[in-house]
């Protein structure tokens, strides 16, 4: 989920690799064990609540990142830190030398933290974010930052192509939104090699931001078609997380090095996995669903059929528990007895390709 | 960027802690695309190769209070002008930068190191350094020394190949975002009020724009290459008629070859795959006229006789090997 450090361990597992050594094989496995402790990521939720628009929400995860590195006591925001410096330089000094700098160990650092709903500006005063609200240039009935990607009238979704480098405070802010509902993400600022294709849904006769993800633009393995994802929490539940890893799908059939295969950058959060490999069983249930009459099947075939890569292929079929081994010397087979079950389990019709996108809406 | 070293085999079974690659377990599902056979029994013997996750999800409670918001009717300033945030967020930047150049700093110097264990493999005390790096089960096998060497070379090549790759786009793509002029507009957004079909058909010249046309090179004999910048470059048969299309692109992209007598290159044979031509790479100015080449692509980088990653095409064209050009005059 995380923009950079987090692929200390998977380089090199792209599906597509002929390459043969149990480091590939290996890492794959350890993708699911997170490196912890990046910087702007804290034990515990350092701002209390969250306004954001109609919604005060408490944050899950904690987020350094808002403040300023060298102000311990985190009486401010960082910005104001920063600016009030800038005015007074001799008052970081004045703190140094008598050593007075009062040091904050509460968990909380903020009680309140009010963020514009349209563009991700934040201030810890309430009147100062509800006069900005009104004159925020993004306060629109349709968002018109970046460009339109998709666009369905009729369920009233719009997704929408921001650039890091050329919107970079709207980036920046949406991050550091985001890491409230991340517990993983570490660039906030770096920005410019990112893409974020944000969701907006209607609300209250307006269309609002409600989740996004990220795209590096310069990974070092071509083959990621997403960095992070966030649906923000008065969403969640209405499958725009579901409708966003189609729509990486959909936008990597366009990304040069992305036709063959490509999937998310590991590892995934606990909820991040948990959301993949359901979208990927319901997929791919429909391709074996296709393929079942066949005497047999490859991972390769169901990444041609899907675009995912091999690894998450064989990692979705274990997953459902259709590959059975009479023992370990053993081929592996694939059970249709299995897999029924597995579809009954799931309440799926395989024979129906699940589609969460309106095909017709796509603007990619 | 990412640490180009791979990670050490956590393999309890092997205590040498400097191995970086093991040949031995890989898995021939994905690797070597081993079919899997389906059965119509059941089995509770389930086949794990990752091992199922059941992690515990971590207890979020959905925390949310709906509010409703009361916004001032009249508003001059805005109080949180972007400017308000400049200072900090730029030091943020730099701050950030310092960590993720280091970063890159250790991984290029792990690249020095894969690039000196790839001249240590090919000089004449090679199997000592490739014991101490790749698992080797019996060092006395000449067959499984060589066996390992040549994998190990090859995965090596690999990620210093992909590191290059990731160079070149990174300067592709800081050139274009050095070059970019912002600008800000308050105006509606047209697209919203075009037909969707308009706004697809607008897409798909911007993305010509970009990334180049999707390139038709007739062949004579009724076969045609496409080279599509999302796809893999493939020979096709009767599409030759079709190269000189009017949308190709803002200039003529399609040169077609000398009608009378057409490249050797291609024949009959274009899915006949030669091993040992697959293995290296051999750009596309140097295919000499008795060279069969595989273009049913296996899933390696070599494509079409290059590097795919050398294959890019630009929005000006697609400019034929020179020495095709030169014979042309
Ligand atoms: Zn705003």
């Amino acid at each position: 989920m995380s923009l950079i450090e987090t692929q200390t361990n998977n380089e090199e597992q792209n599906g597509n690799s002929n390459s043969n050594g149990k480091a590939l094989v290996s890492s794959t496995k350890e993708l699911k064990i997170k490196e912890p402790s990046f910087y702007g990521v804290l034990n515990k939720p350092n701002i209390e609540f969250v306004y954001f628009g109609n919604y005060k929400i408490s944050p899950w995860y904690g987020n350094a990142a808002y403040f300023y590195p060298q102000d311990l006591s985190h009486n401010l925001l960082g910005y104001e830190y920063a600016n009030k410096v800038a005015l007074d330089p001799l008052a970081r000094k004045r703190n140094k030398e008598t050593d007075n700098q009062e040091i904050n160990t509460n968990v909380i650092w903020l009680e309140n933290l009010f963020v514009c709903p349209f563009c991700f500006k934040y201030t810890a005063n309430q009147h100062e974010g509800n006069q900005h609200q009104v004159l925020c240039k993004c306060n629109k009935y349709r968002p018109n930052i970046g460009k339109l990607v998709y666009y369905d009238s009729t369920s009233n979704y719009i997704i929408r192509e921001i650039r890091g480098f050329q919107h970079p405070l709207y980036c920046q802010n949406l991050c550091l939104f985001g890491k409230l509902f991340l517990d993983d993400k570490s660039i906030y600022y770096n920005i410019d090699h990112f893409n974020f294709y944000v969701i907006y849904g209607m609300e209250s006769d307006k269309y609002i931001p409600m989740g996004f993800f990220s795209k590096e633009m310069l990974s070092y393995d071509v083959e990621n078609n997403l960095a992070c994802i966030c649906i923000f929490p008065p969403f969640q539940r209405k499958k725009l997380g579901t409708l966003l890893i189609e729509f990486s799908y959909e936008l990597a059939k366009f990304t040069p090095g992305q036709y063959r295969s490509s999937g998310p950058e590991f590892p995934l959060s606990p909820f991040g996995q948990i959301s993949y490999l359901s979208y990927w069983s319901k997929k791919i249930a429909n391709v074996i669903y296709k393929m079942k009459n066949k005497k047999s099947i490859t991972v390769a075939e169901v990444m041609k059929y899907t675009g995912f890569r091999k690894e998450d292929v064989l990692l979705t079929l274990e997953n459902m528990k259709i590959l059975v081994q009479e023992d370990l010397d053993s081929s592996v087979l694939l059970s249709i007895k299995n897999f029924e079950n597995w579809c009954q389990l799931n309440n799926l019709d395989p024979s129906i390709e699940v589609k969460y996108l309106n095909e017709e809406c796509i603007l990619i | 960027m990412v640490s180009p070293r791979k990670l050490r085999s956590k393999d309890t079974t092997n205590n040498n802690s400097t191995l970086l690659y093991d040949f031995d377990n890989i898995n021939e599902y994905i690797s070597n695309d081993k079919p899997i056979g389906i059965t119509k029994k059941a089995s509770d013997n389930h086949y794990s190769w990752f091992g199922i996750m059941n992690k515990p999800l971590p207890t979020k409670q959905i925390d949310i209070i709906e509010i409703d918001q009361i916004l001032p009717r009249r508003v001059q300033i805005d109080p949180l002008p972007s400017s308000k945030y400049e200072i900090f967020h730029r030091k943020m930047r730099k701050d950030e930068k310092q960590m993720i150049n280091e970063e890159k700093d250790r991984n290029f110097y792990e690249l020095d190191i894969l690039t000196s264990e790839l001249q240590t493999l090919n000089q004449y005390n090679w199997e000592k350094r490739l014991c101490q790096i790749t698992k080797v089960n019996d060092p006395r096998d000449t067959s499984e020394l060589e066996l390992k060497k040549q994998l190990t070379i090859n995965e090596i090549e690999k990620i210093l190949r992909k590191s290059e790759n990731w160079r070149k786009r990174n300067d592709l793509f800081n050139n274009k975002f050095k070059n970019y002029v912002r600008k800000e507009t308050d105006e509606s957004d047209e697209d919203y009020d075009l037909p969707l079909e308009e706004v697809k058909l607008k897409r798909k010249n911007e993305r010509r724009l970009k990334y180049g046309p999707k390139v038709k090179l007739n062949l004579g004999n009724d076969l045609c290459l496409i080279i599509d910048p999302f796809g893999i470059p493939k020979i096709v048969k009767g599409h030759a008629a079709i190269t000189k299309s009017k949308t190709q692109s803002p200039r003529k992209i399609v040169r077609e070859m000398p009608k009378s007598k057409p490249k050797e290159v291609i024949k009959k044979e274009v899915h006949v795959p030669i091993e040992s031509f697959k293995q290296k790479s051999i750009k596309l100015e140097n295919v000499t006229k008795d060279m069969k080449i595989d273009f049913k692509n296996s899933g390696d980088e070599v494509l079409f006789g290059t590097l795919s990653n050398n294959l890019p095409t630009f929005a000006n064209g697609f400019q034929l090997p020179l020495n095709v050009r030169r014979a042309k005059k």
